[in-house]
């Protein structure tokens, strides 16, 4: 009876806990993204959050003779949007 | 009982960050190159401009709409020295992290009346720039900085949202009629969207598209 209790106890409590991170967490767009990769360095800046979207516009710096800055920001895993979705 | 609360935390932490992460979407990139000296980059004056595009409660009387903003430049130089100190990946600096800023403008402002476009826009044109940027530091690749905090509440939905962040940008902006030309930046942007869900959408570009109106 007593693990019972808990147990009900501990569910409760990941349940306040997965609401209020998730509710945290879908909120929050990071406003600086930087790093670096073999084809140059990158910073990228938060242009907006709009429908659970975060945007950013990217510069990049010392790049490998020979690539763009396509190629670093490919590299380090974004999707590179042409037409702004949502932010205009 | 505490290895046990301690293995929920993680989990928790793992499976919620994991799933609920914002989705991420680059519109713009260009390469820099560093300190160019481009003078002619530097608007004399700039206009700061806050929009409300929407509001469910807009025709409310009960409505407001709060907003206090301090607008910065950060000379190239002093922005990517502040960068080089912040850890790879995704970063949330504090203003105070970016030291050698210059203040162009601080406000703080109440609107009351919200029922048309008109009604929700804030416009403060007449900002000294080029004046407050000393001529070394008219490089190609300055920022501005958009430190603002929001208070908005929506008397249809009955919701008062909080909000605050940073925006950062070129002091230049990409030539409309030649993308990969700069011209001088004139205005400076910050737009919220409220949503019937009473979530709040935000951006430092003029328009917010958004779907879930």
């Amino acid at each position: 009876m007593r693990s019972l209790k808990l147990r009900m106890i501990m569910l409760c409590f990941a349940t306040v806990l997965t609401l209020g991170l998730s509710h945290t967490a879908a909120q929050a767009c990071t406003k600086i993204l930087a790093g670096g990769n073999v084809y140059g360095n990158y910073d990228c800046r938060l242009t907006g959050s709009c429908d659970g979207w975060c945007f950013y516009d990217c510069t990049c710096t010392d790049l490998f003779p020979g690539y763009s800055c396509d190629d670093v920001l490919t590299e380090a895993g974004f999707i590179l949007s042409a037409s702004p979705k949502c932010i205009n | 009982m505490i290895r046990s609360l301690l293995l929920i935390v993680c989990l928790q932490l793992s499976a919620t960050l994991g799933m609920f992460s914002p989705a991420v979407e680059l519109q713009i990139f260009r390469t820099r190159e560093r300190n160019v000296y481009a003078p002619h980059l530097y608007a004399d004056k700039i206009e700061f401009l806050a929009t409300l595009e929407n509001l469910p409660g807009a025709r409310k009387k009960q409505s407001y709409w709060e907003l206090s903003y301090q607008l910065y430049f950060i000379p190239e130089a002093k922005y990517y020295e502040a960068l080089s100190h912040f850890p790879q990946g995704g970063y949330d600096p504090t203003p105070e992290e970016f030291p050698g800023k210059i203040l162009l403008t601080s406000r703080r402002q109440k609107k009351t009346r919200l029922s048309t476009p008109e009604d929700r826009t804030l416009l403060l044109s007449g900002i000294d720039f080029k004046r407050k940027v000393p001529d070394v530091q008219r490089t190609m690749f300055g920022v501005l900085l958009t430190v603002w905090a929001v208070k908005i509440f929506d008397a249809e939905i009955k919701t008062t949202i909080y909000d605050s962040g940073i925006f950062i940008t070129d002091a230049c902006e990409p030539d409309p009629r030649d993308k990969k030309q700069a011209i001088a930046r004139k205005t400076v942007y910050l737009t919220f969207h409220v949503t019937s869900k009473g979530t709040l959408n935000y951006s430092q570009r003029p328009r917010i598209l958004a779907a879930s109106q």
